[in-house]
């Protein structure tokens, strides 16, 4: 527990950094360091996203994989870090 | 006698009556065509069944976290990915200037004014028998990056030789030497005026007490002397270009107490070691009307201009809003042959106004302070102001300069003696009051870029200052406050 509790929080710890999702392979969150509506809905959207986008990216090229994805708005910026089984998900708002 | 006759029968064809033909036919139809189909309806059967809705599998999986989570491979994972992570979040902190459109977030306790850098020239402070250590004048450079400090006296009675000089200090450098200036000029008179190009960053325009206007071309380190001086002492200097103006030549006006408006130019790409007089305008009480209150045919000194600026980053308009020696606030036109200047004249102040300049919000307002301790908000159509600001304190305070915030159309900052106050205009009402330090700030600049103030003081102390966040982000609040200044405009036209 405290080896993936710390990683956590030292992710969080940098600038700017509004909240960090771990999800699941079937779209579930599992931590979470936001509220449970927010992290559903965020969890439930940014999953389906990322199953497009690596859909997309095998499509052109079946030897590629995704590896990062980055959704930049007018307020913050999301990153996700995909794998086989999990997902990571971080909020960050770089004006700050 | 009588007996029976029977005469013959006639018989004759009829014409019409013919005998009817009459023939049988048989006729039958094929065979009808028939189908038989039998049709059963089904019976229906009821079933149910219900998924969970999210929020209770995330519950119900939270509860049962440490079972169904392999902890190992989630901890493996999260390791893999945190560098990547980390590096990027980095990243997009030392990089946020780079989107200009991310929404600022304006953190509304942050009403803070910190002083970021104390600038003095050693070489200005070490002068011996030197009165000219006062810091008379500061310019921005376009960019926010430079500052140009000019050293004069503001006590100055009589004729002044005494040698000054104007620095440059380059605020981005990341060896900055707050005691050093980066580039410095010896002149030999005390400055009163200095301007940088707004866009052209190598060019700085200096006035002189003695009259004299040169422009000093930092990277040549070359100065070009202006073709003849004004008579008094020059107080004011701006960078403009005109409408149609072939770009060949760079234009400045300089204002003086000698009350004259002298319109140079400067050819770029030619080495000159003069710049030319393009236009002289002298401002003579003769033709202002009787309520500016001036008697006689005396000229009428100038002690600081401003023009309002649109679509270029440098004014185009050809009107210049002029404060002068004996209170009055004067629109002129710098276009045009005439020697007469004058187009408006708004209500006085009473007591020489000490600067003015236009809203960058709104195209008809600007603002201006004297020495009677008030400040004004005009509208440039009419005569008498929309607002006056009485800055409080006690009357040995000087108001030296108020000038616009940059990013927030309602607010404006004065300095008051050791302070400097931040009002909005609405209504009008204090925001906030800063003190400074000891000796009385004599010259406040915005930066026109960044969150900073550059004030100086009278023992030639440059205090650069770093806006808060509240005072300066104005992304949310932008709209309402444009609004609010329009709707001060339209409240006192009706009256």
């Amino acid at each position: 527990m405290s080896e993936v509790e710390e990683t956590i929080k030292r992710i969080q710890s940098h600038k700017g950094v509004l909240g960090i999702i771990v999800v699941n392979s079937e779209g579930i969150p599992i931590r979470t360091s936001l509220d449970n509506s927010t992290t559903v809905q965020y969890a439930g959207l940014i999953h389906q996203l990322t199953m497009k986008a690596r859909s997309t990216v095998r499509d052109i090229d079946p030897q590629n994989d995704l590896t990062f994805l980055r959704l930049r708005s007018k307020k913050h910026e999301i990153m996700v870090a995909p794998d086989k089984e999990y997902l990571l998900i971080v909020i960050q708002n770089p004006s700050e | 006698m009588f007996h029976d006759y029977e005469s013959k029968t006639f018989e004759f064809c009829s014409f019409w009556k013919t005998e009817k033909r009459l023939r049988d036919s048989n006729s039958q139809t094929s065979a009808i065509l028939t189908y038989d189909v039998e049709n059963q309806t089904t019976r229906p059967r009821d079933a149910k069944c219900q998924t969970e809705t999210f929020s209770q599998l995330m519950k119900s999986n939270f509860t049962q976290q440490d079972e169904n989570i392999d902890q190992e491979k989630l901890a493996k994972f999260l390791s893999n990915v945190e560098e990547v992570v980390s590096k990027q979040l980095k990243i997009n902190i030392s990089c946020n200037h780079l989107y200009p459109g991310s929404v600022k977030h304006r953190n509304a306790n942050d009403k803070s004014i910190v002083c970021e850098h104390v600038l003095d020239e050693e070489g200005v402070r070490q002068e011996k028998d030197n009165i000219n250590k006062e810091v008379t004048c500061i310019s921005w450079s376009g960019s926010g990056a430079s500052i140009a400090v000019g050293f004069g006296t503001n006590e100055n009675i009589s004729w002044s030789e005494n040698k000054s000089f104007v620095c440059s200090w380059n605020l981005d450098r990341p060896k900055l030497n707050p005691h050093k200036c980066d580039h410095k000029l010896e002149v030999e008179s005390s400055v009163q005026a200095v301007a940088f190009h707004p866009t052209l960053a190598q060019y700085i325009a200096v006035g002189l007490f003695s009259g004299v206007v040169l422009v000093w071309n930092i990277v040549k380190d070359d100065v070009i002397y202006g073709e003849s001086p004004h008579e008094d002492p020059v107080t004011s200097l701006l960078w403009f270009e005109h409408q149609n103006s072939n770009h060949r030549y760079l234009r400045l006006v300089s204002g003086s107490t000698d009350g004259k408006l002298i319109s140079w130019r400067i050819r770029k790409d030619k080495d000159s070691n003069l710049m030319k007089i393009d236009q002289t305008k002298k401002i003579n009480s003769k033709n202002l009307p009787r309520r500016a209150g001036v008697k006689g045919q005396t000229a009428i000194g100038i002690t600081c201009l401003d023009s309002p600026i649109h679509d270029s980053p440098l004014p185009s308009s050809g009107t210049a809003v002029v404060g002068c020696e004996n209170g009055s606030v004067i629109k002129c036109s710098l276009e045009g042959m005439e020697s007469n200047p004058v187009t408006f004249v708004y209500d006085n102040h009473v007591g020489p106004v000490y600067s003015i300049q236009w809203s960058k919000f709104h195209r008809n307002l600007f603002i201006t302070c004297a020495m009677d301790q008030l400040c004004r908000i005009y509208h440039a159509l009419q005569t008498n102001p929309l607002r006056e600001i009485r800055i409080g304190g006690s009357v040995s305070n000087h108001i030296y300069s108020a000038c616009w915030s940059t990013t927030r159309p309602c607010m404006a900052y004065v300095t008051s003696g050791n302070d400097i106050e931040v009002w909005d205009v609405t209504t009008p009402s204090l925001i906030l009051a800063t003190k400074l330090g000891k000796p009385p700030v004599t010259s406040m600049r915005m930066n026109p870029s960044r969150p900073s103030i550059a004030t100086g003081c009278s023992n030639g102390v440059v205090q650069i200052l770093k806006l808060g966040s509240c005072l300066v982000h104005a992304d949310d609040v932008i709209k309402e406050e444009t609004m609010a200044l329009y709707d001060i405009t339209k409240e006192t036209i009706n009256e």
